[in-house]
């Protein structure tokens, strides 16, 4: 049915008329609309639901498309699928709480926050965990705090003993740069010298050179390159207990031979040790090596002043000291199974510096120190008293004493005090003592005489008819660069 | 071939040190177990080499 033109009392008024169906082809104005909404259809169709006012919808909304508004606030639980917040300016502001639970990547994967595992990790640089621990690469490519490493002249600039020069080793722990050892007991011989070739940021190296060969060395004999740290400067790692810290060895190395060499960490009673591997690439090149090594928990490491982690490198060894990489074993070892004998191949280099051996698992920037720092960490263990006449003649020592007619005892304080009583000391050039006047003589038969930690007294003969218990000075002897070492190495 | 030479230090009553010259330098040392010029000291003696005595007293 249809209508052209309805004239029915009631509309224009407040009257109420009720249709079954009404067709209207044109627009329907009225001021409000009730009853079912359900069959609507189309509302959208033709454009989007505008309103200027506020919208409530008591119920929920399904939106199978994408929801654009300006803001949006949310009470109560929400959940959202993909959710992309904001355009040209992205925020999304949480008043309250906000919970995740997954990972929340921030940027490309450079900044995760994992609720699971209570890790924050930063690239592959920095995690944060629960238990507080930071893992840190570096602070500002520097160190991260004081004394991280255990090793003493790692970047073998103090060399107080031969200053530069080379020292042939041919027996058991003989000292070359300081702090480092070199052991022989094979055929074979060779030199340890410090060197200025060194990877970029140090200036000098510990130079290994093979001076006569042994192609073939025994099960027993050993070539070694070694530091002993001191029981005092790890007692903190807790090695020999289930707290036992995990440390890594880093260092820069180079030779003229490639492939697979060995090392080991040892206790001082030599029956516990961690052989390691480390593979040389291309030969005469600087490498950068990094082992993590976790503690050891058994066995008997000291605290004191004796020995109490001794870094071994393997210049080529028998197998009656080398054992299996990568695992603790209750025997003392210096190096690996069938790896590379440097001292096979006559003339053979091996270069090494900026070793490192700190706690944690990874290898951090090598710790810098100032030369006078690493000097005085130096002469806790020797310590070279000079007096270089070749800079000013007659370079004092210091004052002394005739206690006989011909002997005199000069006493040194030293610097620091030493781990323990020097046990040794080697005099270098040559030595002048006052007898009368200006006039003087040579002293010879200089020897260590009574020491302590702090200091030692030194004796030495010279021309007699001196009267005892006069005090006199000791120089170099005119031009020579003497000194006086005492050593107190473990 | 390391030739040495006892001597006592001014307070003992007895020989409790050596030394010996190699390449131009003075080496003294302890009798100290953990001294490793003495250990040194040790094995020569072991191969059947006899020190030089310590000086008598004036």
């Amino acid at each position: 049915m249809s209508f052209t033109k309805v004239s029915v009392a009631g509309i224009g008024t407040t009257g109420t008329i009720t249709f079954t169906n009404v067709n209207v082809a044109g627009v329907i104005t009225a001021t409000s609309f009730s009853g079912s909404g359900a069959n609507l259809t189309g509302v959208a169709s033709t454009d989007n639901i505008r309103t200027n006012t506020n919208a409530t919808f008591l119920q929920n909304i399904n939106v199978t498309g994408i929801v654009t508004a300006s803001g949006a606030n949310v009470s109560g639980v929400s959940t959202f699928g993909n959710t992309v917040v904001g355009g040209g300016t992205t925020q999304l502001i949480v008043t309250g709480d906000a919970r995740i639970t997954g990972i929340l990547t921030i940027g490309t994967g450079s900044i995760t926050l994992d609720g699971s595992n209570n890790q924050l990790k930063v690239g592959t640089g920095v995690t944060i965990t629960t238990n507080g621990i930071i893992g840190i690469t570096s602070i500002n490519d520097g160190p991260l705090a004081g004394t991280r490493n255990r090793i003493i002249n790692g970047d073998m600039r103090i060399d107080q003993r031969n200053a530069g020069a080379a020292v042939t080793i041919s027996s058991t722990n003989v000292y070359t740069v300081d702090r480092w050892a070199s052991s022989e007991s094979s055929d074979a011989t060779f030199t340890v010298q410090q060197d200025s070739s060194a990877p970029t940021g140090f200036i000098n190296s510990a130079k290994i050179t093979v001076t006569v060969a042994d192609a073939s060395v025994a099960a027993s004999q050993y070539n070694t390159f070694s530091q002993r740290i001191e029981g005092l400067n790890c007692a903190d790692l807790a090695w020999g207990t289930a707290s036992a810290a995990t440390v890594t060895l880093s260092f820069w190395v180079r030779s003229s031979v490639t492939g697979t060499f060995g090392g080991a960490l040892d206790n001082s009673a030599y029956n516990r040790s961690y052989p390691f591997t480390y593979t040389i690439s291309a030969a005469n090149t600087w490498e950068q090596k990094s082992i993590a090594i976790e503690g050891d928990t058994s066995g008997t490491w000291l605290t004191t002043n004796g020995i109490g982690i001794t870094v071994y490198f393997d210049l080529g060894t028998g197998v009656d000291n080398t054992g299996t990489a990568n695992a603790w074993v209750g025997a003392g070892n210096v190096g690996v199974d069938s790896t590379v004998q440097l001292v096979n191949t006559l003339n053979a280099t091996w270069y090494i510096t900026g070793v490192q051996l700190e706690a944690g698992s990874v290898a951090t920037p090598f710790e810098r120190r100032s030369f006078g720092q690493e000097l005085a960490l130096c002469q806790r263990y020797t310590f070279r008293y000079s007096a270089d006449g070749s800079i000013n003649n007659f370079a004092p020592f210091g004052l002394a004493r005739y206690y006989g007619t011909n002997d005199v005892q000069l006493f040194i304080k030293f610097p620091c005090t030493m781990r323990t009583s020097p046990s040794s000391l080697t005099q270098v050039g040559s030595i002048f003592v006052n007898n009368t006047g200006f006039s003087g003589a040579a002293l010879t038969s200089i020897v260590l005489n009574e020491a302590a930690a702090d200091g030692a007294t030194v004796t030495g003969a010279t021309t007699t008819g001196i009267t005892a218990g006069n005090a006199t000075t000791v120089y170099s002897d005119n031009a020579s660069n003497a000194a006086l070492i005492f050593s107190a190495e473990l | 071939m390391k030739t040495y030479k006892l001597y006592k230090t001014m307070m003992s009553s007895e020989t409790n040190a050596a030394m010996y010259v190699e390449d131009g330098k003075t080496i003294s040392f302890m009798f100290h177990p953990d001294c490793n010029e003495y250990k040194e000291y040790l094995k020569w003696l072991a191969e059947g080499n006899e020190p030089i005595p310590a000086d008598q007293p004036e």
